[in-house]
């Protein structure tokens, strides 16, 4: 079973091919590309990860998280890390897949209806869709949070470590 | 300012007991779960207790004041006994409490006419009189409400009387409107700025008895100086004497109010009942807004929780009925409990499962609302674009 962790929070992928660790400055040097955590790779698709965790205990700085949510920063920042990422896959010709652009964004006090802003205005930033174009850039692009991550994939899929257990 | 409400047997209240906030109460509730209703009642009794009734002593009071009651809530039938619950097996009771601890409390059961007054019940207090804003915009309906050549019976059989008394309020002249033209109320001023600042002017009443809306904004002129030298301490209060707010017409032609939104017309309904002194924070009643978000571009809503938090800072005891996420959210974002002192207070109506009756609870915690409708509604649309965007991926 392929496990991940990005600081407190571990994820399963137990049906994966690969699980690669996108986000790593050794392996993109001194490149600027912006890139999201993590790439899961499955026979019919690929997953882009991405992990925000503010919810994370003793968290650094939550009202800087809050502020750059609400100042749009966010979005953009998760916009470009995904055309960033779909770029340097198309490079490596790994564009061969559907492509799924999954953002868990573990914020309990961010409710349903402005997850479901987010993520429209996530969607309109990347473009998922351009009238140009003769395909969607992503099959699709969502923003779960830890309850519906879990729910969707079930309790073993993800867990917070400081919490031990799972 | 009230501070309780009991209902016992009321239309579809089996029983029901509030605890209001002095400030922002908030009642919540799918369609058909007596908001309206639970508004009316306590309009109803406000006025009873406001002195806006006849005379307590007067022979012919309660059979007047039955009729004014019912008035509110539009019933075909002229007993007070159809608001009774069905089937109720005791009497039905309403009963307002206010913070000095006087009360109004009436009785009646279900086949009664008129209401009983229970003894003890509060002499009225003119101050107290509450305002009760429908849902439908009120202010192009005035002319028509309020016209000598038509027929009183009919008009009250299209209107209750909650858009009777309101267009009573609405023609009354505001301070704006009279020769000295300002802002009377300096508590007011940036209220009423910001209400003319949406919509970018102001309805004025016509000789016909309808209104125009006129653009223009206000503005804050130095008036002339009295007194040349001041203490510091005085500075504060010689800014406000010094200065008058005006309304300035931008000149642009006046039309008539059909012509304008009808979510301007609800701004400006708020703008006409500030400035005209029905709305008086401190002064008046409790002021009831049954779904302030209809017809309003979601966008103004920001600005209108805005000026309910302002009004209830200033001592305005306000209830809204509402189905609105945007509304309760902007509620919860914009008050600021520890500076300000803001309280609002949540009232979640709910039909019980075992019996059907109506139940309440009331919190403090926004964070408790998870289980209302309007919540649950965002989470299955939440459900449903996560069902479409991850269908057959597993991980």
């Amino acid at each position: 079973m392929t496990k991940v962790q990005e600081i407190d929070l571990e994820l399963s992928f137990p049906g994966a091919q690969a699980v690669i660790h996108f986000d790593d400055n050794d392996y993109h040097a001194s490149s600027t590309v912006q890139r999201v955590d993590f790439i899961a790779e499955y026979e019919a698709y690929y997953l882009f990860i991405e992990i925000k965790d503010p919810d994370i205990p003793n968290a650094q700085n939550p009202a800087a998280f809050v502020e750059k949510l609400h100042s749009g920063k966010l979005v953009q920042s998760l916009a470009g890390k995904f055309r960033d990422t779909q770029f340097f896959r198309s490079a490596q010709g790994k564009n061969d897949r559907k492509v799924f652009y999954i953002v868990l964004l573990s914020m309990q006090s961010l409710d349903n209806a402005l997850l479901l802003a987010k993520q429209d205005e996530l969607r309109k930033a990347i473009p998922i869709r351009h009238a140009d174009w003769a395909d969607d850039c992503a099959e699709s692009c969502i923003i779960l949070n830890f309850e519906q991550w879990q729910r969707q994939f079930g309790e073993q899929s993800l867990r917070r470590i400081s919490e031990g257990a799972g | 300012m009230i501070t309780n409400i009991d209902f016992e047997n009321f239309t579809a209240f089996e029983k029901l007991h509030l605890s209001l906030s002095p400030r922002v109460n908030v009642i919540i509730g799918s369609n058909g779960t007596g908001k309206t209703h639970l508004l009316k009642a306590i309009y109803g009794l406000g006025l009873m207790a406001g002195g806006k009734y006849p005379d307590r002593s007067d022979k012919g009071f309660s059979a007047s004041a039955s009729g004014k009651f019912l008035r509110i809530f539009s019933t075909e039938d002229d007993r007070v006994g159809t608001l009774s619950s069905k089937g109720a097996q005791s009497p039905t009771r309403l009963r307002l409490v206010n913070s000095d601890d006087s009360a109004i409390e009436v009785t009646f059961g279900a086949k009664f006419q008129y209401l009983e007054f229970a003894l003890g019940t509060a002499q009225p207090q003119p101050a107290d009189t509450p305002v009760y804003i429908p849902t439908k915009e009120v202010l192009s309906l005035v002319r028509g409400i309020r016209h000598p050549n038509h027929d009183r019976a009919t008009v009250e059989m299209i209107f209750d009387d909650g858009y009777v008394n309101l267009a009573e309020l609405l023609v009354q002249p505001g301070s704006d409107e009279k020769t000295t033209g300002s802002i009377e109320d300096p508590r007011l001023s940036n209220v009423l700025r910001k209400l003319v600042d949406l919509v970018g002017g102001r309805y004025r009443l016509r000789d016909d008895g309808g209104f125009n809306f006129e653009p223009g904004h206000y503005e804050e002129k130095a008036k002339p100086k009295t007194a040349p030298s001041r203490s510091e301490s005085q500075t504060a209060r010689a800014y406000q004497d010094s200065t008058q707010t005006r309304f300035v017409s931008s000149g642009s032609q006046s039309f008539p109010t059909g012509m304008t939104a009808e979510g301007y017309r609800k701004i400006g309904v708020l703008h006409r009942l500030l400035s005209n002194g029905s709305i008086n924070p401190g002064e008046t009643g409790v002021l009831l807004w049954d779904e302030p978000e209809a017809n309003l571009n979601p966008k103004l809503m920001k600005e209108v929780v805005l000026v309910l938090l302002e009004l209830s800072r200033n001592g305005q005891q306000i209830v809204v009925a509402t189905h609105d996420y945007v509304l309760l959210k902007w509620l919860d974002l914009l008050m600021d409990k520890k500076g300000k002192e803001d309280h609002v207070r949540y009232h979640v109506l709910q039909r019980r499962k075992e019996d059907g009756q109506m139940s309440v609870y009331s919190t403090d915690d926004y964070g408790q609302l998870v289980t209302t409708g309007i919540s649950k509604t965002f989470g299955e649309l939440y459900e449903a674009e996560i069902e479409r965007s991850l269908k057959g991926i597993a991980l």
